[in-house]
């Protein structure tokens, strides 16, 4: 018995520290996510609003990698014109990683918007130098107002500062902090997220979902049942929501926030400075969400006539299309969505190929 | 870290595990040390404050206890009284205050401060301590850590159950050998805690939040039904709280007073009070109505000291008009009650047991509580106001408009019938047979893993 009593105290402990501290956490999470057999993790193995309420109906395969996308590398690296620069949030982060992607584009450097990344650069005065602020439209309302952040997420350095070492470098080593609170998330992922524990989930999310109507928290089933939708972009409490009305100042200062990013970055070297706004799903799909009014953000902020920033408008061809765009069981978009907005980024871009 | 989570059962089994692993003598500075983790989790900066009144309330203790003049006695209780009611009135009261004068016309400046979790439950453990010294009634602890262990044992430390130094100090000195009659006890009371809280609580919850969150667009009926069904989830969560501390408790050997009894089977609202947050009641009953006089003195004299008592009671429970009028209508429901009752035997009613006259009380004891509920739960005196007119309007025309489906009305219903009738008839949680426990146990974990609203909500009586 008291041998019993010791295991479970260490097994416990072991899982206790774990989670208290983020960074073992995240070394866990490193071989769960690489690990394909029972013990690795299912949170996003079908996306990730599927993770947030695992009913099985909405148990579909990830959406395919890029290799199926078009790739423009028939042209030799050193005549491309483009160097793209991207500030960028989820939707774009693999898209970002294949410059073959974008026609006459040399390379990518691309800073993730959601961690708040800044990235040191120095602009190859030969190339054409683009920034595009790649942005769904849940983060408008929360990005554009963080001035102090949006003035360095690229710190544009001179030739003869090319000693600085990359951001990235730095977070590599361990830090041991040990965390007292907010540890829920860590203690959930090291004690509950395995796949082998994924029809008990799911057990559970069907059996709520059937009595209730009602998804797991994080996602909503759309009425005609055929999509998971993002609840932040729904909830008119939170900022993502497409249906929370937006007031005139709070529309002027995304703009004003806006052109400054444009004025602060056309004058530290940039050839031209891009807005793309990929719309949500549910703005697409079910602007008239339950009755609910859409706010109508990406229209409000590309039309708006002191925007100086020039737009990549994903708006119009993503209501015109008759394909399925988005995925059915993630907040993202699935491979026919991201070829559409790469052949606008395209098209946008071709003024600069010659 | 709250009860319905995971960290916490990770926490629990640690301690537990722990608990009975070490040797006796060492036992409470595992719970000492447990009990800060617990805390600091909420907010670390007031584990400070936590720990000068501990500091302050020993050495109080013990120089009451040494001091052999009356009036030195009476100054370090008196110090001790006005450091804990004194961290009290700062960080829970002076806003309120200088709102209050501010609106008056006054300019005073307001604190940029947080209420540090549980100071209310803790304060007034910390007093109940000294009182009894002073009285007589306690020996003052010399084991600081001992000591410290009985203000901030984490079962206890953030909602209560407001313990008494004599039911639970001495406990900590014993030495609890494991005890499985007791241990399965214990996880029954905790598994039944947990029901209430994310099966009934968080579920009601679901209903009343948006109705309450919008008075003017709900309906009477809709706002009624909110009301009823408040009743039931407030005492769920409270109770529920009190079940897996007191639970968690009992699993390591030690036994922690009841707080509720079956609050809405009262057939009066004197009974109602003797049922919910029992530790409360009965503060306030030892310190604060006794010393006044309680029912001894003239009749007149007796009804303020109920009012006072009232009054007080909603003051604690928050620094808003709001439950200042909760707590004042609970005080003039029984100063009716008490004038009825003395009327009725005036006038040579005897009272006979009836089952019917039994059953139209407890609804009417219910109707009084769900009403003063009303000041408890909404925002704010102005939606209270109208919230108790449009109720009173008795305009039951309007639509039933809920954030959830009938369905779900009904499993709600269904949930509080059976959470009555378990209350009702089978009050213990001991199960001797094995079998019979391990199925229910699970029945009951089962139950709250595929029922439950898992949404990260807070137990209401955190804020007090």
């Amino acid at each position: 018995m008291k041998r019993l009593a010791f295991a479970i105290l260490t097994i416990t402990f072991l899982i206790f520290i774990v989670s208290s501290v983020d960074d073992l956490t995240k070394m866990v999470a490193k071989v769960k996510y690489k690990t394909l057999s029972w013990w690795g993790t299912d949170k996003y193995r079908y996306g990730d609003l599927y993770g947030f309420t695992y009913l099985s109906k909405f148990r579909v395969d990830k959406p395919q990698g890029v290799d199926n996308l078009i790739h423009f590398d028939t042209i030799a690296a050193a005549t491309k014109k483009i160097d793209l620069y991207a500030l960028s949030d989820s939707y774009g982060w693999e898209i970002f990683k294949h410059p073959s992607l974008f026609r006459n584009v040399n390379k990518i450097t691309f800073t993730r918007l959601n961690d708040r990344q800044v990235t040191p650069i120095t602009l190859d005065t030969t190339k054409k130098n683009i920034l595009l602020l790649e942005t769904s439209e849940r983060n408008i309302r929360l990005v554009y107002e963080d001035t102090a952040y949006l003035k360095h997420f690229f710190e544009v350095k001179n030739t003869a500062d090319n000693n600085a070492k990359p951001a990235q470098k730095q977070e590599e080593s361990i830090r041991l902090k040990f965390k007292l609170n907010d540890i829920g998330a860590n203690v959930e992922f090291n004690i509950w997220d395995y796949r082998f524990l994924t029809p008990f989930k799911e057990f559970k999310a069907d059996t709520y979902y059937a009595l209730f109507g009602r998804a797991g928290k994080g996602a909503y089933v759309s009425d005609d049942k055929k999509y998971l939708l993002y609840d932040l972009t729904i909830d008119t409490i939170y900022k993502q929501s497409s249906f929370k009305p937006i007031q005139k100042e709070e529309l002027d200062g995304i703009i004003s926030t806006l052109n400054n990013i444009y004025d602060l970055y056309r004058s530290k070297g940039f050839d031209e400075v891009y807005i793309a706004i990929i719309p949500n799903p549910v703005s697409i799909l079910y602007p008239n969400y339950h009755g609910l009014v859409y706010n109508n953000l990406t229209t409000l902020v590309q039309s708006n006539k002191a925007l100086k920033c020039k737009v990549i408008d994903a708006n119009m061809p993503f209501k015109q299309t008759r394909q399925q765009i988005y995925c059915t069981s993630d907040s993202h978009w699935n491979f026919n969505g991201e070829k559409i907005w790469l052949s606008v980024v395209n098209n946008a871009l071709l003024p600069f190929s010659n | 870290m709250v009860f319905n989570s995971l960290q916490f059962l990770l926490f629990y089994i640690l301690v537990t595990i722990g608990y009975f692993l070490l040797p006796s003598r060492c036992r409470w500075i595992l719970l000492l040390g447990a009990s800060i983790y617990f805390y600091v989790a909420f907010v670390p900066i007031y584990i400070l404050i936590l720990g000068g009144t501990i500091v302050i309330d020993y050495l109080a203790g013990i120089y009451i206890e040494k001091t052999l003049d009356p009036k030195r006695r009476k100054r370090f209780l008196i110090l001790s009284i006005i450091t804990n009611v004194g961290i009290l009135c700062v960080f829970k009261y002076y806003n309120f205050f200088v709102g209050n004068i501010n609106e008056l016309g006054g300019h005073m400046l307001y604190l940029k401060i947080l209420l540090p979790i549980g100071l209310s439950f803790h304060t007034f453990q910390a007093m109940s301590y000294t009182i009894e010294v002073y009285r007589g009634n306690q020996k003052a602890e010399r084991h600081f850590g001992i000591y410290a262990v009985y203000i901030m044992f984490y079962p206890q430390l953030v909602a209560g159950p407001i313990e008494r130094p004599q039911n639970v100090l001495h406990q900590f000195h014993k030495e609890h050998r494991f005890n499985l009659e007791q241990f399965k006890s214990g996880l029954m009371q905790m598994a039944f805690g947990l029901f209430k809280k994310v099966v009934i609580a968080d579920r009601i919850s679901l209903l009343v939040d948006p109705v309450y969150a919008n008075p003017h667009q709900s309906s009477a009926l809709s706002l009624a039904v909110a009301t009823c069904l408040y009743s039931f989830q407030i005492y769920c969560d409270f109770s529920g709280y009190s079940d897996i501390g007191i639970g968690a408790a009992r699993t390591m050997g030690i036994d922690l007073m009841t707080n509720f009894r079956s609050p809405y089977l009262s057939r009066s609202v004197n009974e109602f009070w003797t049922r919910w947050h029992i530790s409360l009641s009965t503060w306030f009953r030892d310190y604060v109505y006794i010393p006044l006089g309680g029912n001894r003195v003239p009749v007149p004299r007796w009804f303020l000291n109920l009012f006072i008592v009232f009054l007080i009671s909603g003051f604690w429970h928050g620094a808003n008009w709001t439950f200042i009028i909760w707590g004042a209508l609970h005080g003039v429901f029984l100063i009716v009650e008490i004038i009825k009752n003395i009327l009725l035997k005036k006038a040579g009613y005897s009272f006979r047991p009836n089952v019917l006259k039994s059953i139209f009380q407890v609804i009417i004891t219910f109707i009084l509580v769900s009403f003063a509920w009303i000041f408890f739960r909404a925002a704010d005196i102005h939606s209270a106001f109208y919230i108790t007119q449009k109720i009173l309007s008795f305009n039951l025309s309007g639509p039933a408009n809920f954030a959830i489906d009938y369905f779900e009305l009904a499993f709600i219903v269904g949930t509080i019938a059976f959470l009555l009738l378990k209350e009702h008839f089978f009050t213990g949680f001991a199960m001797r047979n094995n079998i019979l426990f391990v199925c229910l146990f699970a029945g009951l974990l089962l139950s709250c893993y595929l029922f439950g609203v898992f949404n990260d909500k807070q137990f209401i009586y955190f804020q007090f």
